[in-house]
């Protein structure tokens, strides 16, 4: 079970809007835009000119407290690390049509990313798809588990959640370069001596190495159903860090004591969680009925 | 594991009480035969004190087997090592008509005073796990100061004590309490901790797997500090603290009197950001560059 993300909960909303005229669009995005500027949140709109400019008259003085980054910067960007800046404790929103622009198989894996590390981001990202174009309507569909609609946002029955358990597509969250069993207590040491040695690999400096190996020593503790200050609870737990060219990624899979594993995970509830999101650039927390899986992500220069 | 508590007796002090931590037998045996084999190395009378099997035979404890060194199965022949069984040793100070913990008083100070007249330059005294429930708190205090008889010999002769323990054969309220009362000086897995010229100087790694051990030598310390004395916690040789540990640390801090404080000396660059996360106290003080 992921954690649980109501319209108005504390996570990631990520929803597709499928409209193929700027104006149409705009008017769909005003009353969403308002709302966030109203309640201190960050607005982000990577649209082409046309799209600019009509989301601007319909804004009118408020458009100036609006971002509009060029879309070619953002693509540039790796889909884990679009939210940067827009972090703060209201929720932001995020509105473009960045990977609906990539008609490569990297486009569908960029919603995935966004879906799957973002999901506890307190922010809202709206992903503009044409409906006129089979390709593009059909990846909206499979890709987003909201659609904005006319009347407003609408759980999408053709949503297709991407894995959070094995096997993990590599396109997604990188080759696994180390795994390692962790089966008690004692293995957290040798656990941090591998996180180090492929943080140092991967170019990460000293401070940012500290900090991740910091950051995947916590979510072991987390998945394997330790409180704060118990040791790790001993089971078939397994380390498995992988790299992409743009992050290093620690994933601890758990597997609580029986009796445990059926308790909900729900991240933003859970003080250790909360501190190790601190130490590195994304994490997630899944649990079901096989156990708990808590993926920490940290860009690499 | 191996235990070096300090300077040999020729280059230095040759007093020392040592906890020796284990997480299982094995890795307390390696720990103990090789602290054992040093001492009789170094020419010190030894006096180990464990648990025979149901036979009652030295021959039959693992330190006479080729778990132990051959120097120490030659000196339980040559009489340079004694060994006194655990049951042997209660009923003595059963019956000593002090008191038990006096009679356990009597019973080393005895030991230490014979090794010194025959000539040793030096004397160790080690005891296995003494598989104590530590009940409540009369019994805690009863460990406490039997543990102290060890301090008072330490402190006027040529004295080395080892105290090993086994965490597997412990409770956790003894494991907690043991490490109270030997927070001066602990060899544990992954981290040690010695007091040095006024200053707690901790080694290693602090993690979840250790803190509950950490914990009890932490409210050691802070018990035996009096009032208005801060402590002084040099980190300039500790690797990593994690959440658990920090917070015991800021707990710490916070349950203490106003007029004290917990000061950490060069902790690592991971734990000043760890602690401002988990809110740190006034009373929780980070000083760097000092190191000594």
């Amino acid at each position: 079970m992921t954690a649980d993300v109501a319209e108005d909960g504390a996570g990631l909303l990520h929803a597709a809007v499928l409209c193929g005229d700027p104006d149409e669009l705009a008017h769909r995005l005003d009353p969403r835009i308002r709302g966030t500027l109203d309640t201190g949140g960050a607005v982000r709109i990577v649209l082409g000119r046309r799209g600019v400019r009509a989301v601007r008259d319909v804004l009118g003085d408020a458009g100036d407290r609006v971002d509009f980054p060029v879309p070619a910067e953002v693509a540039a960007t790796p889909p884990a690390h679009r939210l940067a800046g827009l972090d703060g404790e209201d929720r932001s929103l995020l509105v473009g049509r960045v990977c609906a622009d990539d008609p490569g198989p990297d486009g569908e894996v960029g919603e995935e990313a966004i879906t799957l590390l973002l999901a506890d981001a307190p922010a809202t990202v709206l992903c503009v798809y044409d409906p006129d174009d089979p390709d593009e309507h059909a990846r909206a569909l499979r890709t987003h588990p909201w659609l904005l609609t006319d009347d407003g946002l609408h759980r999408n029955p053709d949503f297709r959640p991407p894995s959070s358990t094995s096997p993990v597509p590599v396109g997604l969250l990188g080759s696994s370069v180390a795994t390692l069993p962790v089966p008690d207590g004692a293995a957290l040491s040798t656990l941090r001596e591998r996180v180090a040695a492929v943080a140092r690999e991967a170019g990460l400096d000293p401070e940012r190495t500290e900090a991740i190996v910091l950051a995947a020593h916590e979510a072991m503790l987390l998945a394997s159903g330790a409180d704060l200050r118990s040791d790790l609870l001993p089971g078939e737990h397994v380390l498995d860090v992988r790299i992409t060219p743009a992050a290093l990624v620690t994933e601890c899979r758990g597997t609580p004591p029986s009796g445990t594993s059926s308790v909900p995970l729900v991240p933003g509830d859970d003080p250790r969680f909360a501190h190790l999101r601190r130490f590195c650039d994304h994490a997630t927390a899944h649990a079901d009925r096989d156990g708990r899986l808590v993926r920490v992500l940290t860009g690499t220069p | 594991m191996t235990v070096d508590a300090g300077p040999r007796p020729d280059a230095g002090s040759p007093r020392a009480h040592v906890l020796q931590v284990a997480d299982n037998d094995h890795a307390r045996r390696v720990g103990a035969a090789a602290w054992v084999d040093r001492e009789l190395a170094f020419g010190a009378k030894v006096f180990y004190k464990g648990w025979l099997g149901d036979d009652g035979r030295v021959e039959k404890h693992w330190i006479a087997g080729p778990e132990g060194t051959r120097r120490t199965r030659e000196a339980l022949r040559s009489g340079q090592l004694e060994f006194l069984d655990f049951p042997t040793l209660i009923a003595r100070c059963e019956d000593a008509s002090e008191g038990f913990t006096a009679g356990l008083h009597r019973i080393q100070t005895e030991e230490l005073d014979r090794a010194l007249a025959e000539g040793w330059p030096s004397v160790a005294m080690t005891q296995e796990s003494p598989r104590r429930e530590l009940a409540d708190d009369a019994e805690v205090a009863e460990f406490a100061r039997q543990e102290g008889g060890y301090d008072a010999l330490v402190a006027r002769a040529p004295l080395r004590v080892l105290c090993q323990l086994d965490t597997t054969v412990e409770n956790e309220v003894h494991v907690f309490e043991s490490l109270g009362v030997h927070h001066r000086h602990v060899v544990d897995t992954g981290w040690d901790v010695a007091l040095d010229d006024g200053r707690w100087r901790l080694r290693g790694d602090l993690d979840a797997h250790v803190a509950r051990r950490f914990g009890g030598a932490l409210a050691g310390a802070l018990r035996e500090k009096s009032t208005g004395a801060d402590l002084h916690v040099d980190l300039a040789d500790v690797g990593f603290v994690d959440v658990a540990c920090a917070q015991l640390l800021v707990h710490a801090a916070r349950a203490e009197p106003e007029c004290r404080r917990i000061v950490l000396h060069d902790p690592p660059r991971l734990l000043r950001r760890l602690l401002d996360v988990l809110q740190r106290p006034a009373s929780l003080v980070v000083v760097d560059g000092d190191r000594s």
